[in-house]
């Protein structure tokens, strides 16, 4: 076909420039000019839009860690975590003499 | 506003500018305006192309990187809003904008009839799919390089190469049928 790389062929270039070109460029600046500040600045919403995906990625990761964090507590046995009855049932605490009497002497 | 660069008036735009962005479409409108019609193959629907795709440009500065350059990425967009037309103004009408007979996709030349010049491309550049007259338009008449068009186009370099090679052997016979005529007055 070519080399590897295409030479521009600048005569063919000028000619389609001229052909689709139609000299009223002035015109049409002028008309779009005039839709830009009738459009105004760009808005809040193009501002969000923005960040839209690094808002969506750092919520992501955010929800990400909170949940691992969570799953990760609930998974980890709490140290010396006995329950209430276990530690009265074992006469040694305040209060275990109390709920063994009153265990024995209930009808 | 003359001495200073997309760039930098790209960024003011970006900061709600007006006037910069302004500057930035007196710059680039005579091209927006060829690449669209070299899409559209009507001089008012690619107006219409271009001035969305500017609009839409003016909208969605805040995504232009600044690092790379503004005009390939302004004509992406021009691009896309000229398809976009396309499309549409095809389900209109129910029928493709590509009414060519068949048998002057084969000759171009044959069905170009009139004399002048710019008329005869024209009609010339009706005959090729719509990505070679993107590719051969993108890189003889408006300079850009293959793997710039490549990326614009969302297709490969060889893709492009090869688009820019077909798309010129046709207007280059046309353009010699023309001589022809030319010389034989």
């Amino acid at each position: 076909m070519h080399g590897d790389n295409l030479q521009r062929d600048e005569a063919l270039g000028a000619m389609l420039r001229e052909a689709l070109g139609d000299g009223r460029d002035a015109f049409f600046v002028t008309r779009v000019q005039a839709r830009v500040r009738a459009a105004g600045a760009p808005g809040w919403d193009a501002v969000l839009a923005r960040w839209f995906w690094q808002g969506l990625l750092a919520a992501a990761a955010s929800l990400a860690i909170a949940g691992w964090s969570v799953l990760r507590h609930d998974a980890t046995p709490v140290a010396g975590g006995e329950s209430v009855a276990v530690q009265l049932l074992d006469g040694t605490r305040p209060g275990s003499d109390v709920l063994m009497m009153a265990m024995t002497e209930a009808p | 506003m003359t001495g200073v660069d997309d760039a930098a008036l790209a960024a003011r735009a970006a900061q709600g500018d007006a006037e910069a962005f302004g500057e930035l479409v007196a710059r680039h409108a005579p091209m927006a305006r060829r690449v669209a019609h070299a899409v559209l193959e009507n001089a008012e629907d690619a107006d219409d192309a271009a001035q969305e795709g500017f609009l839409s440009a003016w909208t969605n500065l805040g995504r232009y990187d600044a690092s790379r350059a503004f005009r390939p990425w302004l004509m992406q967009i021009v691009v896309n809003a000229a398809r976009d037309l396309r499309r549409r103004r095809r389900v209109r009408a129910t029928e493709p904008l590509d009414t060519v007979p068949a048998q002057a996709r084969d000759d171009p030349a044959r069905e170009a009839g009139n004399t002048d010049l710019g008329e005869r491309l024209r009609e010339a550049l009706a005959t090729l799919p719509e990505r070679q007259r993107l590719a051969v338009t993108l890189f003889d008449a408006e300079g850009y390089s293959q793997a710039e068009i490549a990326r614009m186009l969302g297709i490969p370099e060889g893709t492009v190469k090869s688009d820019v090679f077909h798309g010129r052997r046709a207007l280059r016979t046309v353009l010699g049928h023309v001589k022809e005529e030319w010389d034989a007055r």
